[in-house]
């Protein structure tokens, strides 16, 4: 995907207050993740230019956080909570429904780009699972009807 | 300033009618709630009402009237563990720093990993305030002007919790410079992490933070002398810094008095797993697994209780021969298990061991930092190793292979990620040694789950 000089100069601009903070490159990335969503390389550049380090070393966090990609996520982000205490209540069944109803799989983008399916690892909330996160709102104690009813609203409205 | 605070008090008594005197502890015999004592009670977006509930008495009290060591020796008279796992003296922690005119650190460790843990999530999101003030007592007892909060990703509703409450210290001069006129500063910085189960590690904590990837540093130097950006760091739990005002308003005699001698206090567990009702609980140390039972509902319909597990995917676990021993440090240690951070999964007699063994292990290989060999490797190993169980392909000599390796692991890895797994395979063969060999030797599954195909 190309990125154009704007957009990375907005970037640019928008991480140059990090620049002297030594505690300041895992918060650059999460700049990028939330304004490209995804951190592609010509982003890693801008970031080693402006903190003055390697692109190696940013792309070295890059691929070592789970929250970070190189691919843009999708505009509708499912995240199937595949932790101890879901994984208990069968919620692996739940990430093969969101697969199928979705047509993709667990922890990749769909090729049209619209929805990301995502692999979570507890989200806090393990008295109510299994859980999933659709768009940053969390669904608790979640059936599988109720899981297929909110993501063919998604698919209706998208 | 004590006489503001008491007056914020009872204004908000006056007003408030009778919801302090909610009670909302599941069982009132056995529960004791302390560090929950204002979860689900005050509003966490409101200060004034946890000023109400006795909140920065504390840090006043500190500030004005006792000096660094007092407050050190006050906690280690109380007896407080570190609540995330290890299990660490936190008095004796804070009493490792020596005082210089370096810059020190404090960390609050608000990555809850643990993937069936929800303890530091349930104080945050609740009762934010408990973490900050005593996380400007720790950074008073050791020295420390900043601190960090290094929060999960996952857990965007704490975070706005935790940086409400902090914008409403430093407007009433609670945090920031010159904290209530004591001439002492405390500054607290947000830090979101990125996903990472690593990253609760203490030592991936300060890569994570100087902008490397969250691997883990030797040991020693110990972060109490060599830590954040090189200088002394001291990296605390939320559940740890949570109750510390508290053992400073009441003495740490106070505090020593619940739970059993050695493991004083109270500790929260998030029951999970195959229970009836899956809750968030406090208890004093020294509670059987039994009453955690109890408390959880009991283990659903027609089910036997098979094993308890503590931590997730570092797991260590009991077996139904165990279900009165009392929740201890000590007992606990003899049988290689964690206390952990608090974070239990019951097991009924429908699950399969292998499988549950399976799932964790693999957990463990994807999150493993890569950095040493033992546990880079030997998760791997390990993951390969129950794949071949559940496939019917394993031997007796393969068994043998893998309680040697989960050895090496626990001897040689740098952290507690490798380190644990020693102890997972011993607390796992302690209890269910049969289990292995049936399916290996007798390729036999008494929960009829293994030998068909790969486990998803």
């Amino acid at each position: 995907m190309e990125y154009t000089q704007e957009a990375l100069q907005t970037f640019k601009e928008a991480i140059v207050p990090y620049k002297d903070r030594p505690d300041g490159l895992l918060p650059v990335v999460h700049i990028a993740q939330e304004q490209f969503r995804c951190v592609p390389v010509a982003a890693q550049k801008v970031i080693a230019e402006v903190m003055n380090v390697s692109v190696a070393r940013v792309s070295g966090i890059v691929t070592f956080y789970d929250y970070f990609t190189m691919t843009p996520l999708g505009n509708h982000v499912i995240e199937v909570c595949v932790g101890t205490s879901c994984y208990m209540q069968e919620s692996k069944h739940l990430l093969a429904v969101a697969s199928e109803v979705l047509q993709v799989a667990p922890g990749e983008t769909r090729a049209d780009g619209e929805v990301s399916l995502r692999i979570g690892r507890c989200f806090g909330r393990c008295e109510h699972s299994p859980n999933v996160e659709i768009d940053h709102t969390m669904h608790l104690h979640v059936s599988e009807q109720e899981l297929r009813q909110y993501l063919n609203n998604l698919e209706d409205h998208s | 300033m004590i006489q503001e605070l008491n007056r914020i008090q009872q204004e908000v008594l006056q007003s408030v009618g009778n919801k302090f005197d909610k009670d909302l502890r599941h069982d009132k015999t056995k529960e004791l709630r302390i560090k929950l004592k204002n979860a689900y009670i005050i509003d966490p977006y409101s200060i004034d009402e946890y000023i109400a509930r006795d909140g920065y008495k504390a840090l006043h009290k500190v500030l004005f009237s006792m000096t660094p060591d007092d407050v050190i020796e006050e906690v280690k008279k109380s007896g407080l563990k570190g609540r995330s796992g290890g299990g660490f003296p936190t008095g004796m922690k804070w009493s490792f720093v020596k005082k210089s005119d370096k810059q020190h650190y404090i960390i609050m460790n608000a990555d809850e990993g643990e993937s069936a843990a929800t303890i530091d999530g349930v104080l945050m999101r609740q009762d934010p305030h408990c973490a900050i003030e005593g996380m400007i007592i720790a950074g008073f007892a050791t020295g420390a002007t900043i601190g960090y909060v290094y929060i999960r990703y996952e857990y965007p509703e704490a975070q706005r919790a935790m940086e409400h409450a902090i914008e409403q210290a430093i407007a009433k001069n609670l945090l920031g410079k010159n904290i209530m006129g004591s001439g002492v500063d405390f500054d607290i910085i947000m830090y979101r992490g990125a996903g990472a189960y690593i990253c609760g590690e203490e030592t991936s904590i300060i890569s994570s933070i100087e902008g490397l990837r969250g691997n883990s540093k030797n040991k020693p130097p110990f972060p109490a002398i060599e830590g954040l950006f090189n200088k002394p760091t001291i990296i605390n739990n939320v559940e740890t810094l949570g109750i510390v005002p508290q053992i400073l308003l009441n003495g740490g005699e106070w505090f020593a008095s619940m739970g059993v001698p050695g493991s004083e206090g109270t500790k929260v567990f998030t029951l999970t797993g195959q229970l009836k009702e899956p809750k968030t609980v406090e208890v004093p140390l020294g509670t059987t697994i039994r009453e955690l039972i109890e408390l959880g509902g009991g283990m659903r319909e027609g089910r036997q209780f098979k094993a308890f597990v503590t931590g997730s995917p570092n797991i260590t676990m009991l077996g139904p021969n165990d279900i009165d021993m009392p929740i201890q440090f000590d007992t606990f240690k003899k049988r290689q298990v964690m206390v952990g951070s608090g974070g239990t999964v019951f097991l009924d007699d429908s699950t399969c061991l292998m499988h549950f063994m399976h799932f964790n292990v693999d957990l463990l290989a994807i999150e493993s930092c890569g950095r040493c060999t033992p546990c880079r490797a030997g998760t791997r190993k390990m993951t390969q190793f129950f794949e071949k169980i559940i496939e019917g392909e394993a031997t007796m000599d393969d068994l043998q292979k893998m309680k040697d390796l989960a050895e090496h692991m626990r001897d040689a890895s740098l952290c507690g990620l490798g380190v644990a797994m020693g102890m997972t395979m011993y607390s796992a063969l302690y209890s269910f040694e049969d289990e292995f060999v049936e399916h290996i030797r007798d390729k036999h599954c008494r929960c009829g789950k293994c030998f068909n195909e790969v486990a998803a």
